[in-house]
C-alpha cells in the first residue's frame, strides 16, 4: 500500500491551447518541508489549486493519503491561498466559530493566542484591517489547523520583511512533525533555511525534485543560487 | 455538515432582506395611511391624479424592494463561490451538494418571506383604499363572491394549485439566478457577461413556457366558442393555466438544479 501523503499522477491542466502543468508525476511524505519553486506563470498556483480541489485537471489524478479529492482530502490539507479568501464583513471571531464548525481538527485556543500575542481584536472586521494583518489573520487560521498538509501559496508576497519573520516563524512554530508543509513562492532566500525538499517548476514541467541537502551537498549551491542559474532570463 | 452551512449562510445574509421586508410593510402602512387621507371626490380629476401617482410609486417601491433582495443573493452566491472566497468555500471538507443545497435553501426562504411581505404590504394599502372610496364590508364580500364564481378560485383545489405555484415559482426563481451564475463559470473569460447571457436566455425559455402554457390551457378554445358554455369554460381557465404553469416550473427547477450540482461538481474552475 502507498503511504504517501501526497501523490500526483500524470497531471496535465490545459487552458485552451495552453498547457498549463505537463504530465505530473510526484510523491509527497509526512514530516517534511517542501518548497515548491519556479518564476511566475510556472504552474505553482494551478498545481496547488488542483491538489485543493478549486481546479478540474484536464488528466491525470491526485490523491490525498489515498482519498481522491474530495470531502476526505479536505480534511486533511490546510490550505492558505495568496489572496484574502475571508468576507471582508466578518469579525475575527465569526471566522474563528467558522473555522471551529467545519474543521476537526481546528485548535481554537491556538488561534486566540496568536491573535492576543498580535495585538490583533477578535472583534475586529477584516475590512478594518490592513492587507498585511489580514495575512497574519488568515495565516493564524490555516496555522490553527492540526492538518496533515499545509499547503501555502505566496505566504510571504506582499509583506514587509518584519512581517515575513513573523509568518515564517508562526509556520515553523506551529508546525506538527507528523505533518508536511508545500510553500509556493518565489522569494527563496526567505524561505531556504526551512526547507527540507524543493520541486522546481517551469512551464509546466518539474524540472527537479531534490533535498535541499543534495543541492547543497552534490551541486555545492544554495537552493537560491541554483534557483537563480537555473531560471537566469 | 448542511445544518452548519444553513447557520452561516442565515448569519451572513438575514440583515438585508430582513431590513427590506419590514420596508415592505412600512410602505404598505404609508401606503394606508395616505391613500386613505386623500378625499376621493368624483369630478375631482386632480385628486386621482395624486392618487394613482401614489399608488404607482408604492407600486415601484414594492417591486424595487423585491428585487435588491434577489440582486443580494445571487451576488452572495456569485462572491461566495466564485471570487476568492471561493478559495475556503470549496476547501471546506463538505460535500459540494450541500454547498449548493444551503445556498438554495436560504435563498429561497429569503424570496418566500419577501413575497409574504408584498402580499402583506399590498393587503394593507388595499385596506386603505376600501377605507378611503367607503364601500361597505357587505358589497366587498358581494364582489369577491362574484370574482371567485368567475375565475373558479372558490374552488379549495384552486387554492391548493395557487400555493403549490406560488412555491414552486419562487424555487424556480432563486435556482434560475444561481443557475446562470453557475453556467457563466463556464466562460474562461467574461464570466458575469455568460452569466447575464445565460440569464437572458432562461428568462426567453420562461416567457415561451409561459405561453405554451396559456395555449394549452384551452383560453383560444374558450374565445372561439366551439359551442361550449363560456362561463363554464372561463371558470375552469385559471386553474388550467396555473396547473401548466406549475409543471413547467418544475420541470425548470429540476433542470436548474441538476445543472448547478453538476457543473459546480464537475467544471469547478477557480482561476
Amino acid at each position: 500500500m502507498n503511504d504517501a501523503l501526497l501523490s500526483v499522477s500524470g497531471l496535465t491542466k490545459r487552458y485552451g491551447g495552453m498547457t498549463a502543468l505537463n504530465n505530473l508525476s510526484f510523491e509527497l511524505h509526512t514530516g517534511r518541508i517542501i518548497g515548491l519553486l519556479g518564476p511566475n506563470g510556472s504552474g505553482k498556483t494551478t498545481l496547488i489549486k488542483i491538489i485543493c480541489g478549486l481546479l478540474q485537471p484536464t488528466e491525470g489524478t491526485v490523491t490525498v493519503k489515498g482519498n481522491p479529492i474530495g470531502v476526505e482530502s479536505k480534511k486533511v490539507i490546510s490550505y492558505l491561498p495568496d489572496s484574502t479568501y475571508l468576507g471582508k464583513s466578518m469579525k475575527v471571531s465569526e471566522i474563528i466559530a467558522y473555522f471551529r464548525d467545519f474543521y476537526a481538527d481546528f485548535d481554537e485556543m491556538r488561534a486566540y493566542d496568536m491573535l492576543e500575542k498580535l495585538g490583533i481584536s477578535a472583534n475586529d472586521r477584516l475590512k478594518t484591517m490592513s492587507k498585511g494583518t489580514k495575512e497574519k489573520v488568515q495565516l493564524i487560521l490555516v496555522m490553527s489547523r492540526r492538518a496533515g498538509l499545509y499547503i501555502l501559496d505566496e505566504p510571504i508576497a506582499g509583506v514587509d520583511p518584519a512581517a515575513r519573520d513573523y509568518i515564517l516563524s508562526t509556520i515553523i512554530s506551529n508546525y506538527d512533525e507528523n505533518a508536511s508543509i508545500l510553500i509556493a513562492t518565489h522569494l527563496i532566500s526567505d524561505v531556504e533555511n526551512m526547507l527540507d525538499d524543493v520541486i522546481f517548476l517551469q512551464q509546466g514541467n518539474i524540472i527537479r525534485f531534490s533535498s535541499v541537502d543534495e543541492i547543497r551537498g552534490v551541486d555545492g549551491k544554495s537552493v537560491d543560487g541554483l534557483f537563480r542559474e537555473v531560471f537566469r532570463c | 455538515m448542511l445544518s452548519k452551512l444553513l447557520k452561516h449562510e442565515f448569519t451572513a445574509t438575514w440583515r438585508v432582506p430582513v431590513a427590506l421586508d419590514a420596508l415592505l410593510i412600512v410602505l404598505g402602512i404609508m401606503a394606508h395611511f395616505v391613500i386613505k387621507s386623500i378625499p376621493l371626490v368624483e369630478d375631482s380629476v386632480g385628486v386621482y391624479v395624486i392618487l394613482f401617482s401614489l399608488i404607482a410609486i408604492y407600486y415601484i417601491g414594492i417591486i424595487a424592494a423585491n428585487i435588491i433582495v434577489q440582486i443580494f443573493l445571487v451576488m452572495r452566491y456569485y462572491r461566495n463561490l466564485y471570487t476568492s472566497e471561493g478559495y475556503l468555500t470549496f476547501t471546506l471538507p463538505v460535500r459540494t451538494s450541500h454547498i449548493i443545497n444551503a445556498k438554495v435553501i436560504n435563498g429561497y426562504i429569503w424570496i418566500l418571506l419577501s413575497g409574504i411581505c408584498t402580499v402583506a404590504s399590498l393587503f394593507i394599502a388595499a385596506i386603505g383604499l376600501v377605507d378611503a372610496a367607503d364601500i361597505p364590508v357587505y358589497e366587498l364580500r358581494e364582489f369577491a363572491t362574484e370574482i371567485g364564481t368567475l375565475f373558479g378560485i372558490n374552488d379549495p383545489g384552486f387554492i391548493v394549485t395557487l400555493l403549490l405555484t406560488v412555491l414552486i415559482s419562487s424555487l424556480s426563481a432563486i435556482l434560475g439566478l444561481y443557475f446562470s451564475v453557475t453556467v457563466g463559470q463556464l466562460w474562461q473569460k467574461h464570466k458575469i457577461l455568460g452569466a447575464v447571457l445565460c440569464y437572458v436566455g432562461i428568462y426567453i425559455i420562461n416567457q415561451i413556457g409561459a405561453q405554451i402554457s396559456f395555449l394549452s390551457s384551452g383560453y383560444f378554445r374558450m374565445l372561439t366558442g366551439s359551442g361550449t358554455d363560456f362561463d363554464a369554460a372561463f371558470s375552469g381557465l385559471y386553474g388550467r393555466i396555473l396547473t401548466s404553469t406549475t409543471i413547467f416550473s418544475l420541470v425548470m427547477v429540476v433542470i436548474y438544479y441538476t445543472g448547478c450540482i453538476l457543473i459546480t461538481k464537475k467544471k469547478i474552475n477557480l482561476d
